[in-house]
């Protein structure tokens, strides 16, 4: 699977393979506002607690301490998981291959467990099923959020996760969007997470299952845990043009060290859906500067500090970016214009 | 509150336990969990059991029975029992007839009445909360005549 990415390339040749990937770039950017749901669960399965009472007293003017019996009680396993939907809705277009959901599956009982994942597509209630595609499951391989080419599929049976009490591990799921489906179109997608231990109502009891030999019992999930994210198809098409117009110290147009180039980004939305959150971001290309306060849209000035306005210049390598919020864009939105200047250096 | 009592000495009496040692006080402890059990009337009725299996959240019940086993009197009876850092005392379960309860947050070293207990938290005294005790003690309030015997217990939630 390739990594959705969401930059402008700096050259005009280049933009058409970019567009494709914005209606998902709202999708894209949650990914980074995940976090971890670390808690604390309780004290380990198998874990001993031993307990002594001691008495101190006088008899005939002599201090004497003396200790009872120990008892000893010895925490169980207790078998939980949750599963937790980590994407918001995500806008898909029909047809659209590779549309990713992220779970997170966390083992909230007291002992380490394996579990066995399953993608479920066939809600009843949603307007279209989505295809899961083989492999279905990704491991966040590499912590980075993102469905990237370093992420592990899952094989059932093969690799099933083992996950310490309280780890938290990030999955993603990909499905197909079937062609030809209405805009506004919702199908959903389901991540279970069973224990191998097994499942049960809360309280059952596995004998001897649990770590170190214990009894393993179902906590409150009984074993087993379900979320389920959601497709909206956007029948939104996105046209992206980006000119430039060079102009040289001495009244030219060479592209000579010291010229200026004049961006000019132009955003349009046809159809009838909602490209949400739109956001355009492109790096300053090689070798130039980018010229201090010339980010506009709209022809109306945005300051470059990362601020209220839509846009800001971030000081990212190697040579910076500018990054827009165009926010939601339909077509009655219009054609937004983005204009920035960079100088060769 | 007496029908528990009586149930909790019955099963006190019938739960097994070696004494560790030899003295002029038999002091022996048993640990134990509420369970709610049908009677033979089909009634849902709640027993003390045996706590040697515990999950996070149980609440168990250390009993600390003490018999003066001498022929003579012994005094200044002092009672102390750990309260593992798995475990947090559940608020007013430490019960003693005849004694004086206190609670330290230093593992031992001092004793106070719970209310009167403090803590250092994030640079500033502030009152101990049940989760900062580390052991409990019991103080008879009179001497322990030959024969005489007491229990004092309290509960605990296991984290």
């Amino acid at each position: 699977m390739v990594k959705t990415k969401h930059g402008i390339e700096p050259m005009q040749q280049n933009i058409k393979r970019w567009q494709g990937a914005l209606p998902r770039a709202s999708a894209a950017l949650a990914l980074f506002a995940m976090s971890g749901l670390a808690s604390g669960v309780g004290t380990n399965a198998g874990t001993d607690i031993l307990n002594t009472a001691q008495v101190n007293y006088e008899l005939d003017g002599t201090a004497v301490s003396q200790s009872s019996n120990t008892v000893t009680i010895t925490v169980d396993e207790v078998i939980d998981v949750a599963t937790v939907l980590q994407s918001p809705q995500v806008t898909v277009a029909p047809g659209q291959t590779g549309a990713v959901l992220v779970f997170s599956i966390t083992n909230t009982g007291n002992g380490p467990e394996t579990f066995g994942l399953t993608v479920l597509n066939n809600d009843a209630a949603d307007d279209f099923d989505p295809v899961a595609q083989t492999p279905t499951i990704f491991f966040d391989s590499d912590a980075s959020g993102d469905l990237s080419a370093a992420d592990t599929p899952y094989v059932p049976g093969d690799n099933d996760p083992l996950l310490p009490a309280d780890a938290t591990l990030t999955v993603f799921v990909v499905n197909d969007i079937p062609a030809g489906l209405a805009n506004g179109s919702v199908g959903r997608s389901t991540l279970r997470a069973e224990s191998a231990t097994g499942t049960g109502t809360p309280g059952t009891v596995f004998p001897g299952a649990g770590e170190g030999g214990a009894d393993a019992l179902a906590g409150a999930s009984g074993g087993a845990a379900e979320a389920t994210g959601e497709y909206i198809v956007s029948d939104v098409e996105i046209a992206i043009n980006k000119a430039a117009v060079v102009v040289d110290p001495f009244g030219g147009s060479a592209p000579t060290p010291g010229a200026t180039i004049n961006y000019t980004i132009t955003v349009s939305v046809t159809g009838t859906g909602t490209a949400t959150a739109a956001t355009i971001s492109d790096p300053i290309p090689a070798s130039t500067t980018y010229q201090p306060g010339t980010l506009a849209l709209n022809g109306l000035a945005l300051s470059d500090a990362d601020d209220v306005d839509a846009g800001a210049f971030f000081a990212t390598a190697p040579n910076g970016e500018v990054r827009v919020a165009l926010g939601d864009l339909t077509q009655a939105s219009g054609v937004q214009t983005i204009t920035f200047s960079v100088q060769i250096n | 509150m007496t029908n528990r009592l009586i149930a909790a000495i019955a099963a006190l009496l019938l739960t097994q336990t070696a004494f560790a040692q030899a003295g002029k006080i038999e002091l022996k402890t048993v640990v134990e969990k509420e369970a709610v059990v049908l009677n033979e009337a089909g009634q849902e009725v709640t027993q003390l059991v045996p706590a040697d299996k515990v999950v996070p959240g149980d609440v168990v019940i250390y009993t600390v029975t003490y018999t003066n086993v001498a022929d003579e009197a012994v005094e200044n009876v002092v009672i102390t029992n750990p309260i593992a850092d798995q475990l947090q005392y559940v608020t007013d379960s430490a019960f003693a007839p005849g004694a004086d309860i206190e609670f330290s947050v230093d593992g031992g070293q001092q004793f106070a009445a719970l209310e009167s207990l403090t803590v250092e938290r994030d640079g500033e005294l502030v009152p101990a909360r049940t989760d900062d005790l580390t052991h409990i003690r019991w103080t008879l309030t009179e001497q322990l005549d030959p024969g005489a015997q007491g229990f004092a217990r309290f509960r605990a939630r296991l984290n």
